[in-house]
């Protein structure tokens, strides 16, 4: 599989405050990402970075083959974005806008464009600025989506959405998650939003991808180890982030599970348990 | 809909540029070339719709130029520097209707660049046109003798030779649209403005943030409203009708801080009289000017705030007009009214004190003309309180119609100011004036008299 | 069509949560040798789960030989031998026993009274001591 972003030693910082530091990544193509972080943890710089729209102080980011500092037209046309602030042009009204963005794109899908405005109910006659949040953030993801872009990048879409508008959007999302060939990120920080349609996970930590792995690998690895054992002191869990005992107990979370120090300490009679932990949870550990 | 189209939205807006243009064609058709002042006269008015036109196209260039996604479209940049080449050049054509004087032409095209590339840097920094506004008040009533063949060479002949210049910068400014780095807070201050269409942007500014201000319109607001800070701090008991009147405030209020911005207005216009005394019958004619548009333009402009800032809180008022505190429906319309009149009132004491004042120091033998504006005064406070109080009044949303009419009014009044003056009427004795006087004290009966025996409808409709 | 139940915010994964629930349907007949299973991007669009999951599920439940895969059409169930079948059906028993034992001592019941609530449940449900035919 070809590589779709790769990302190295990209910085940026504002005023004095480190918001990138020297972050490496790399993207394959077809990858339906969620990229985790908490609020302010840098995800809208990272993606405002990568597409240069805000450039980093130094760095390299390498979109779709080519030097994000000198996009060709041809792969901006590839790619498509929806910003996390509705900054689109007030006073025209959908329709216009819809129309404006046209103009740029050599392919533009008018029939789903059609079908999504009348399943998400939006009225074209109204102004950008006379929109609800909800709906202003559809239009800004059914114009991310018209020219069928191979790169799909959210910053936060489904932050102003209802739970249904929510699940919709992720429908939408999981129907082009089904062509191999596109790459989606998304940002968020509600862990349930990519549960069901990322298949990796990214987190963004201390200006830093500190975890980056297949959603189905961080559940299974990153688990709850738990162990009874009389002399609970004498006991150190290998992998463990996060630790904490009590009389009987050691309770560990883990980022693999070392299968060969469990069964040893089952033949001592010790008891090893292990609990899976939801994404949430799993989030809030490696962020702590 | 393609990038001119859209930098150009705006009926209102285009159907002026084209009377404007239409205007100045039909000038250069019948004018007299030997007559300098008719071609001066066309120059100016081309001038002055291309200031209006690149002006309001401007900000939404500005804005454009700051889009989130200009740099994920393709070919956003090229597009949008394409239009406004285009644009440009359109606005170049327009001194066309100066030929058969090449000179003036060619001069023309340079003003024109000049008023481009100031209009260009006055986006990224606005205090320029404090700059603009100190040379344009300057020029206006200077005493300079304007001795014909010396304006014509600096004028025309000069910038015509200027113009290869002024290209060659425009069309680098153009092309470096994509650098252009704006500070976020005159970004939004740019989208409200970008509106084009008065009612709209009407509201967006009673809504825009405080910061995204103007520093001055920052500490009017503010001085404006500071009595009504305190008075909800205090512990005294606030009376029913400050009550309305604070529910009733806009940001756009007229409060103490405009009314001294105004005053500080006249005084430099007086200070300045006195020190540079009227010289030439123009000048005398632009004061004129500057007078009519006075006494009715703070009649139009009080009224028009007083109008939309109601109408878009009359929701609030709705449900405000619930509360127990008042006994009935009726009494909270009445409250409303004694608002509004004293809020009309104070401007239209303002208004003629000032003009009462000026003019007694200004004019020689001032009481024609004092009687005559206070005739104007009274005329467009009778006819806009009038249209204001309908407007509310009624279910539907008038909001556009009311706008329209009260520019149409405003247009109306200012020539019928110079005339009298010019044509020596006395306008109390004109049997004209005296009928459309009895005309507007009609209307503002009528619309009372709706008000008293109707509730008004307080819903909202957008 | 197979109803998938998932739980999206447990800690399991969800291709896990197929898989285990086609095992369980296989293991319990509710589905049959030849049943053709919904498309993955049929399941993918009901569930709204990103259809790598669903093949990556299935994929897994190809390999253990639960389903096989036609040409164009899709995953069928395969046939399951006598003895595999058995095997798959103990251990997934065994799953839920070591569930229900750690349950059992979590709560403070002895071996002995875990035995005799199995025992009344097996009467109660009539259950066979031997299986002598299948059906």
């Amino acid at each position: 599989m070809t590589t779709t972003i790769q990302i190295s030693k990209l910085s940026k910082s504002y005023k004095k405050q480190q918001v990138l530091t020297e972050l490496d990544w790399s993207i394959k193509q077809g990858d339906v990402i969620g990229l985790l972080g908490k609020n302010g943890a840098g995800k809208s710089t990272l993606i405002n970075a990568i597409l240069n729209i805000n450039p980093a102080d130094s760095g390299s980011v390498s979109l779709l083959g080519e030097d994000n500092k000198v996009l060709t037209s041809a792969t901006k046309a590839r790619i498509g974005y929806v910003p996390q602030q509705n900054d689109e042009i007030t006073w025209l009204t959908v329709k216009e806008l819809i129309q404006f963005k046209k103009q740029f794109y050599a392919h533009w899908n008018d029939s789903k464009v059609a079908e999504l405005i009348s399943r998400w109910e939006i009225d074209t006659n109204k102004k950008m600025s006379e929109l609800s949040v909800g709906q202003g953030q559809r239009v800004l993801i059914i114009l991310a989506l018209a020219h069928e872009p191979d790169l799909m990048i959210f910053d936060e879409p489904a932050a102003a959405l209802d739970p249904a508008g929510r699940r919709d959007f992720l429908k939408e999302i999981v129907n082009l998650a089904a062509d191999e060939n596109k790459t989606i990120i998304f940002s968020t920080h509600i862990t349930t939003d990519l549960e069901r349609v990322a298949n990796k996970v990214a987190i963004l930590h201390q200006g830093k991808i500190c975890h980056f792995d297949d959603l189905d690998n961080v559940k299974e690895n990153v688990v709850k180890v738990s162990v009874i054992s009389d002399q609970p002191n004498k006991i150190t869990i290998p992998y463990a982030i996060n630790t904490f005992q009590d009389n009987h107990q050691v309770n560990g979370v883990v980022t693999q599970v070392d299968l060969q120090w469990k069964k040893e300490l089952e033949s001592q009679g010790h008891q090893v348990d292990i609990t899976p932990m939801s994404l949430e949870d799993i989030f809030l550990e490696l962020t702590a | 809909m393609s990038i001119i189209n859209t930098l150009t939205k705006g009926w209102l807006f285009r159907i002026f540029t084209a009377l404007l243009l239409l205007t100045a064609i039909v000038f250069s058709f019948f004018w007299d070339t030997s007559e300098k002042q008719s071609t001066y006269g066309v120059a100016i008015l081309i001038l002055f719709i291309n200031f209006y036109l690149l002006g309001l196209v401007g900000y939404r260039v500005a804005l454009l130029t700051q889009h989130t996604m200009a740099k994920v479209i393709p070919d956003y940049y090229l597009q949008l520097k394409g239009a406004v080449k285009k644009i440009l050049l359109f606005s170049l054509l327009t001194t066309l209707t100066l030929l058969p004087n090449v000179t003036m032409m060619l001069g023309t095209m340079t003003w024109l660049l000049v008023i481009f590339l100031f209009l260009a840097i006055s986006y990224l920094q606005p205090s320029v046109w404090l700059v603009f506004s100190a040379s344009i008040f300057a020029v206006t009533f200077s005493s300079f003798d304007f001795t014909l063949a010396e304006t014509n060479y600096w004028l025309w002949q000069v910038p015509a030779y200027c113009l290869p210049v002024f290209g060659f910068i425009s069309y680098q400014v153009i092309n470096r649209l994509d650098r252009f780095k704006m500070r976020p807070e005159l970004k939004v201050r740019y989208s409200t403005y970008s509106g084009l269409s008065m009612s709209s942007s009407f509201n967006s500014i009673d809504k825009m943030p405080e910061k995204a201000r103007p520093k001055l319109q920052q500490w009017i607001i503010d001085n404006n409203l500071v009595m009504f800070r305190k008075l909800l701090r205090s512990d005294k008991k606030i009376s029913k009708l400050t009550l309305v009147d604070i529910a009733s405030s806009g940001v756009n209020r007229f409060g103490k801080a405009s009314f001294f911005g105004w005053s500080t207005t006249v005084a430099l216009f007086c200070l300045y009289q006195h020190f540079f005394p009227l010289s030439t019958n123009t000048a005398d004619d632009f004061y004129m000017m500057f007078f009519a548009m006075f006494s009715v333009g703070i009649n139009a402009m009080g009224s028009t705030i007083s109008f939309f800032t109601l109408n878009e809180r009359k929701e609030y008022l709705a449900r405000l007009r619930l509360m127990p505190l008042f006994n009935n429906e009726q009494e909270f319309s009445r409250l409303v009214l004694k608002v509004f009149f004293i809020n009309q009132g104070k401007l239209l004491l303002f208004t003629l004190v000032s003009s009462t004042l000026v003019i007694s120091m200004v004019w020689s033998d001032p009481t024609k003309l004092l009687v005559n504006t206070l005739v104007i005064n009274t005329v467009s406070f009778c006819f806009f309180s009038a249209l204001v109080l309908f407007g509310l009044h009624t279910k539907k949303q008038v909001k556009t119609i009311i706008m329209v009419i009260m520019m149409i009014l405003f247009i109306l009044l200012i020539p019928v100011a110079v005339i009298s003056y010019k044509e020596n009427i006395h306008l109390l004795i004109s049997n004209t004036t005296q009928g459309v006087m009895v005309i507007g004290f009609v209307l503002l009966m009528l619309a009372l008299a709706k008000w008293k025996f109707k509730v008004p409808s307080w819903q909202k409709l957008s | 069509m197979i109803q998938f139940n998932i739980e999206a915010s447990s800690g399991i994964p969800i291709y896990k949560q197929i898989f285990e629930q086609v095992e369980r349907m296989i293991a319990n007949g509710y589905l049959v040798e030849g049943t053709l299973l919904p498309s993955v991007r049929q399941v993918a669009n009901n569930i709204d789960v990103n259809p790598m999951t669903i093949s990556k599920a299935y994929g897994l439940l190809e390999e253990r030989g639960y389903l096989t895969r036609l040409r164009g059409k899709g995953m069928m169930v395969a046939h399951q031998s006598e003895e595999k079948s058995k095997k798959e059906k103990m251990m997934i028993l065994d799953k839920m026993i070591a569930e229900l034992v750690s349950d059992a001592v979590q709560m403070g019941i002895n071996k002995q009274e875990l035995l005799t609530l199995i025992a009344d449940k097996a009467e109660q449900l009539n259950l066979p001591d031997k299986i002598n035919s299948q059906g």
